[in-house]
């Protein structure tokens, strides 16, 4: 880790040494930084018969600070068509044991626009999916501190993310189309690596590889697909789209399956196919806007009562000047196992909202308070409420 | 009996005054958006305008790159300029930032003046600005004037 850590300082050390001289060549660096500070208050209560030493209700309360984001990004334009882009990202606080905190490529590309209907990309990306998937990352560029939950990095211990969005693609083609004077078509079509259970790491072998890789190679055959058609109006105050990826899921052992997400250990099954179906809606009327999603994720499996799942949100904003803006949203997604697990719930409540002030176009400070309410079936009821203070910064 | 005025003007000439005056408020109002003298489009509508300036469109027809220049600080130009088109100046800035940080274009050029925009534009081949239509010279080519 140290030799990583000291490796990524000298590179960006070098290009800060040579900042002017890369500014004049139309280098671009810049980067955004978002701040939390929160407090958490975790509330249970439980009825019925209850194991010894369960209390019938507690209350548990902390506070914390955290660096949530903080991304350096570099862009070359070159040869009038072509581009290159890089995304540095270090998310939440530092934990090597954890396997996050640190600093990760999060992007490395690069382009060729043909034209506005047809742009190619490769390397490592974010692929389109739905409204939000690609920009997920940029919080200081959302209005809010606690992302719809599936989005949400702060959950990564509880949600597998991957169950629901397509984390990596390494080939993307898009484009835009007008079909009338106000009205664009536009597409996206990627391909990328399955999974990340199926990626070799570093310490060894993916839980699905039988023959040694170099680390981050595939150790299976096949891929993932998705993409994204949709239409939106030339000033992009309105869009509308529908989104898909195919790949498989893998699930040949059960030792990484358990989350919030994944209650119930589901007996091996293999690589099962999966097939993701998105929409989402955004528009802007006035001083008010919205922005909603869905996402469906299909298995095709003799199970897949227990392994389908669903996630949807949507987020009112209203600007009650340029500078300050109100929103309230209300997300839910559902779990694995809810039919048959006695302990699962129905799903996954959030309600949040919030406010924020953009002081100048740098620096915002935002508020957001958040109920969390998993829909437990049984006895349990337990929420969890997080007031989040937070400060953007885009540099 | 009227009232007799004691002008030394003819009326004519009064009138013609407080018309030249009505006029040159309205053209001092008035946005031209202007480009290099190098592009070859003759104009552009409102649909064509938000495609560039939301960095949707980069190219001009004939492949030429499309450098966009704005104001960077309020002008009674740019807010006529986007109410003109639909939308405002920070809705603008947001969709600059999301394609910024996507990598899929570069934020826009922004000058503090008129004269600088008109500099600017007149010295960079494929570059397009707006500027206040009274400012225009004939070192740049006119393609829409925003009344």
């Amino acid at each position: 880790m140290n030799y990583r850590s000291t490796l990524l300082a000298l590179l960006l050390l070098a290009f800060t040494a040579t900042g002017a001289k890369a500014q004049l060549e139309d280098l671009r660096i810049f980067g955004y930084a978002q701040t939390l500070g929160y407090y958490e208050r975790q509330q249970s209560s439980f009825s019925g018969m209850l194991p010894p030493g369960v209390p019938a209700s507690q209350v548990n309360e902390r506070t914390s600070f955290s660096l949530q984001q903080l991304n350096v990004m570099f862009n070359k334009p070159f040869a009038e068509r072509f581009n290159i882009f890089l995304n540095f990202q270090y998310t939440l606080g530092f934990s090597t044991q954890r396997g996050w905190g640190d600093f990760s490529v999060e992007e490395a590309w690069a382009s060729y626009e043909h034209s506005d209907a047809f742009t190619i990309k490769a390397g490592m990306l974010l692929p389109t999916f739905n409204n939000l998937n690609e920009i997920k990352n940029r919080t200081a560029l959302l209005p809010y501190l606690f992302r719809p939950s599936v989005y949400e990095t702060n959950l990564s211990s509880f949600i597998s993310f991957e169950d629901y969005l397509p984390e990596r693609s390494f080939l993307q083609v898009n484009g835009t189309l007008p079909i009338s004077t106000d009205l664009r078509f536009e597409y996206a079509a990627n391909i990328g690596n399955p999974e990340t259970s199926y990626i070799a790491s570093k310490n060894g072998a993916s839980t699905s590889n039988a023959a040694p890789r170099t680390s981050g190679e595939s150790t299976v055959n096949f891929f993932s697909y998705g993409g994204r058609v949709g239409i939106r109006n030339a000033a992009e105050t309105f869009k509308l789209g529908l989104s898909g990826t195919l790949d498989r899921d893998n699930r040949r052992d059960t030792t990484r399956l358990f989350s919030i997400g994944r209650p119930e250990i589901i007996a091996p099954l293999g690589d099962v196919e999966r097939l993701r179906l998105g929409g989402d809606v955004s528009f802007t009327l006035g001083n008010f806007a919205f922005e909603g999603e869905y996402i469906g994720v299909f298995y095709n499996s003799a199970r897949s009562n227990q392994l389908n799942k669903q996630f949807f949100y949507g987020n009112a904003l209203y600007n009650i000047t340029d500078q300050i803006y109100v929103y309230g949203g209300y997300s839910y997604f559902s779990l694995e196992g809810a039919n048959e697990n006695a302990i699962a719930t129905n799903g996954v409540h959030a309600v949040s909202a919030g406010a924020g002030w953009r002081v100048n176009q740098w620096f915002v400070p935002k508020i957001q308070y958040v109920r969390i309410m998993p829909n437990f079936e049984g006895n349990a009821n337990i929420t969890f409420d997080y007031l989040y203070l937070g400060l953007s910064i885009i540099f | 009996m009227k009232p007799r005025t004691n002008s030394p003007f003819p009326k004519w000439l009064m009138l013609a005054v407080l018309i030249s005056a009505l006029s040159l408020g309205t053209a001092q109002a008035q946005v031209a958006v202007i480009a290099h003298k190098s592009v070859a489009s003759g104009s552009v509508d409102n649909s064509t305008l938000l495609d560039m300036f939301t960095l949707n469109t980069k190219n001009w027809g004939d492949g030429g790159k499309i450098t966009v220049i704005d104001f960077k600080n309020d002008s009674p130009s740019r807010t006529r300029f986007y109410a003109a088109l639909g939308t405002s100046f920070v809705e603008m800035q947001r969709t600059w930032l999301r394609k910024q940080f996507s990598g899929k274009a570069q934020p826009p050029l922004l000058l503090g003046s008129d004269d600088e925009i008109l500099s600017k534009v007149a010295s960079t081949p494929g570059a397009i600005g707006y500027v206040s239509a009274d400012k225009v010279s004939k070192d740049v080519k006119v393609l829409a004037t925003i009344k």
